[in-house]
């Protein structure tokens, strides 16, 4: 009897918290975009992620809804953005390294940069084939014939930037990538540069390729759709290829997440019937 | 009768002719059964008046005969003349007589009675026809066979009634062809006469490529026919109806009998057509008076028309056979681009022979500045073309020039080459070299712009941005993915628009 007492109790309070945060989800939309396209990113940061939160408990799927998620998370990764350049932390793991060694480096960074974002512009390739597989046969020159599989959505990205003499290799896992138009077409010789957002997870030398690695913490990663939040980050103007050419990018990761348009920017009323709905 | 007496009798007998009901007054006084009965409310006034009727009888007998959709008897004293029929609808009758009274009654007394061709026949025989012909008369005749048709509930004749206001749409247009004031009075005439949507927006069509034809070369007429034909003409702004290859290839030929023929899906797509070869020849217009880049006309084509990749890429292409002419007087940042756009253009070849025709112009010219030249021309011909034997040729010459020079012997250490007995050899894979230095292409610097290193490197075959918490980072790298590659870090603040450049660095080569 008290249990059910209980979880009435519990239930209704529930209940109750939803339908007062359901009240508010058009403000918070409104406001959290008005500051994301404005630059405010702690701001819209966290509107946008009490929106979001809130949709998730209605059990909201719709396109709307949708839109308001992708935006709580472009502007939660401007939020918590690294602090330096990746080449600047790359500079600083190498003379870390050099000096105190893997575990001096391994505690500054995740210090100072583990779990923080990069909003990043460059040109991804599905993984290569793992060279610890290749290990296993005696003659590399012979057909290698593997089961080995990269995961939907896994990449890797060169980072053109050496350290010392060693190259960068970014490692990461993006599953809207297996929906973007020509992704893992080998055969394109003028591959599209992707702009996408992910958190570090780790940075460290790879004695078996003399390489370093940056690992992007798992299915952190996401493409990205605003151009408004690209101007106030720095990506606009773009020297090369113009202000046209970044939004054809962002259209066509749009329309690999699933965001055809952009309801709340075509159509502020919508945020208004999001709230009518969230009450209901 | 006596000579005497002959003009006399000539007189009477012509006034007797003139004065006697002749059959063709009769036809000509004759109404319509339908006209008849609408004035029935004048029948007691016009009792004993002498009275010429037509009309499709329902009933005859022997001396009774009824008209369709008339309740009058018409009686004859005498027996009536046997009415021959060769079918149902053959049934029409002339009758002449008067109105009587039987008691309070009405009826019409028959005095004669003779067949007339039917309705079919009739209609025929008053098509209207030879170069004299009017559109009124067969308007006269669609208005007759209609009155007629909906009178007896005719089908058949109801049809030939939208015949002839076909015929008279047509003829009216033929009359008013090359005359966009009268065309654009068919099209009124084409609603009044309800010849169809179809027909309507034929004639208007006609007289929408009169208006074309008008305002070729007028600027402002050209865009209000675009944005009339955008507006009012359904369809025209819709992608999706850009016509196939052949129906746009006919319709150019001959614009009105293939828009008069087609179908309505077609239709749609031939206002798409006409929509965007207007959009296209005032794209062209303004490029030309302009001066605008056929690569800038191009894009405008694709943003415009998407549908119009042959038109855009025909422009592209005349822009790059110009660019091709004048490859060799270009700058670096122009070579570039012009050599991406030749890659894209699948004009490989021709992309290589712009690069060695460029190069080729600018050797002679460096090969007699000395070790600074062979420099320069060892960086182009690696960053161009790749060539490292031609860069270590260009180097080890540069050498003998100047013997032990620090800066050739870096780079040529850097292509793998070490001086051994005075010679230079190549360094075989396995042998230990000293840790590599960066070997910046002359004229690329900390500190200097990102617009001075375009101007100087051209544009990059890959760039790599990111931003970060104040900053905003690009690492853009020149040279061939399996050759040697320089990275150029540039660094600016989020809001600046000009960066610099913050480090450079070697890569290793991906092949």
């Amino acid at each position: 009897m008290l249990l059910l007492v209980v979880v009435t109790g519990w239930w209704s309070v529930r209940q109750f918290q939803l339908s007062s945060d359901a009240s508010q989800l058009g403000d918070l939309t409104r406001s959290g975009i008005e500051s994301l396209e404005s630059g405010d990113f702690t701001t819209a940061a966290r509107d946008l992620g009490r929106a979001a939160d809130v949709l998730d408990r209605l059990g909201r799927g719709d396109p709307a809804a949708d839109l308001i998620r992708q935006r709580s998370r472009e502007a939660g990764a401007a939020d918590g953005l690294i602090a330096e350049s990746l080449a600047e932390i790359l500079a600083n793991a190498d003379q870390v390294h050099q000096s105190g060694g893997e575990a001096a480096w391994k505690r500054e960074f995740d210090r100072d940069h583990r779990g923080r974002w990069i909003v990043m512009q460059s040109i991804l390739e599905p993984p290569s084939e793992p060279v610890d597989d290749l290990d296993d046969f005696d003659d590399l020159n012979e057909p290698v014939d593997g089961d080995w599989e990269a995961e939907p959505g896994e990449f890797e990205a060169e980072y053109p930037f050496a350290v010392g003499d060693r190259p960068v290799r970014m490692i990461g896992r993006l599953p809207a990538l297996a929906r973007l138009a020509g992704w893992g077409d080998a055969g394109m010789e003028d591959p599209r540069p992707v702009i996408f957002a992910a958190q570090l997870e780790t940075c460290h030398l790879d004695p078996a390729t003399d390489t370093w690695r940056i690992e992007l913490t798992r299915d952190t990663a996401f493409l990205w759709t605003d151009i408004g939040s690209m101007r106030h980050l720095g990506f606009l103007p773009d020297a090369i290829l113009g202000e046209e050419g970044i939004a054809d990018i962002l259209d066509r990761q749009a329309t690999a997440v699933g965001l055809e348009v952009d309801p709340v920017a075509a159509d502020v009323s919508r945020v208004g019937s999001i709230e009518t709905e969230a009450t209901r | 009768m006596t000579r005497r007496h002959q003009p006399l009798g000539i007189v009477v007998l012509a006034i007797a002719i003139g004065l006697a009901p002749s059959g063709l007054e009769s036809v000509s006084a004759a109404i319509s059964i339908e006209e008849f009965v609408k004035a029935k409310k004048k029948w007691p006034s016009q009792v004993g008046l002498r009275q010429v009727i037509e009309g499709r009888y329902a009933v005859t007998g022997r001396t009774l005969l009824k008209f369709h959709h008339c309740q009058l008897e018409f009686r004859s004293t005498q027996p009536l003349p046997k009415l021959t029929r060769r079918n149902s609808k053959d049934v029409n009758v002339q009758v002449i007589g008067r109105l009587k009274r039987d008691g309070r009654k009405l009826y019409f007394q028959i005095e004669r009675v003779s067949k007339q061709d039917d309705d079919q026949k009739l209609y025929q025989r008053r098509r209207p026809t030879g170069p004299r012909a009017k559109p009124a008369d067969w308007f006269a005749l669609a208005d007759w066979a209609s009155g007629q048709g909906s009178f007896y509930k005719d089908d058949l004749l109801k049809e030939k009634a939208t015949q002839a206001n076909r015929a008279g749409v047509s003829l009216a247009r033929r009359q008013a062809e090359g005359d966009l004031k009268a065309l654009r009075q068919v099209a009124r005439l084409v609603v009044t006469r309800g010849v169809g949507l179809a027909e309507q927006q034929a004639v208007e069509h006609q007289a929408l490529r009169l208006e074309l034809k008008a305002a070729r070369g007028k600027t402002p007429l050209q865009e209000a026919l675009r944005g009339r034909i955008g507006k009012g003409w359904p369809g025209s702004v819709e992608t999706k109806n850009a016509p196939a290859g052949p129906l746009a290839d006919r319709y150019r030929a001959d614009p009105v009998a293939v828009y008069d023929l087609a179908s309505g899906p077609d239709r749609l797509r031939l206002h798409r057509l006409l929509y965007t070869d207007l959009v296209i020849e005032l794209i062209t217009r303004r490029a030309l008076a302009e001066g605008t880049s056929g690569y800038t006309v191009a894009e405008v084509i694709r943003g415009a028309v998407p549908e119009a990749t042959a038109e855009a890429a025909r422009w592209d292409r005349m822009a790059l056979d110009r660019d091709l002419k004048r490859s060799a007087a270009m700058g670096r940042a122009e070579l570039d681009r012009l050599v991406a756009r030749l890659k894209t253009a699948r004009r490989v070849r021709e992309a290589q022979s712009a690069v060695d025709g460029w190069l080729e112009s600018r050797r002679e010219k460096l090969l007699s500045e000395g070790v600074a030249g062979r420099l320069r021309w060892a960086d182009l011909v690696l960053s161009l073309k790749s060539d490292r034997r031609g860069a270590v040729v260009a180097l080890i010459e540069a050498d003998r020039l100047k013997p032990d020079d620090p800066e050739v012997a870096e780079r040529l250490d850097q292509l793998g080459y070490s001086k051994k007995d005075g010679k230079w050899v190549r360094v075989s894979a396995g042998t230990q070299r000293p840790p590599r230095r960066v070997v910046v292409p002359t004229g690329v610097r900390v500190g200097m712009s990102g617009k001075q290193l375009l101007a100087e490197m051209g544009v990059p075959r890959r760039i790599t941005r990111s931003a970060t918490r104040q900053s905003f980072s690009e690492i853009w790298v020149y040279g061939e993915p399996g050759g040697s590659r320089i990275a150029v870090q540039l660094i600016r603040s989020r809001d600046a628009d000009n960066s610099l450049v913050r480090a450079i660095s070697q890569l290793r080569s991906r092949r």
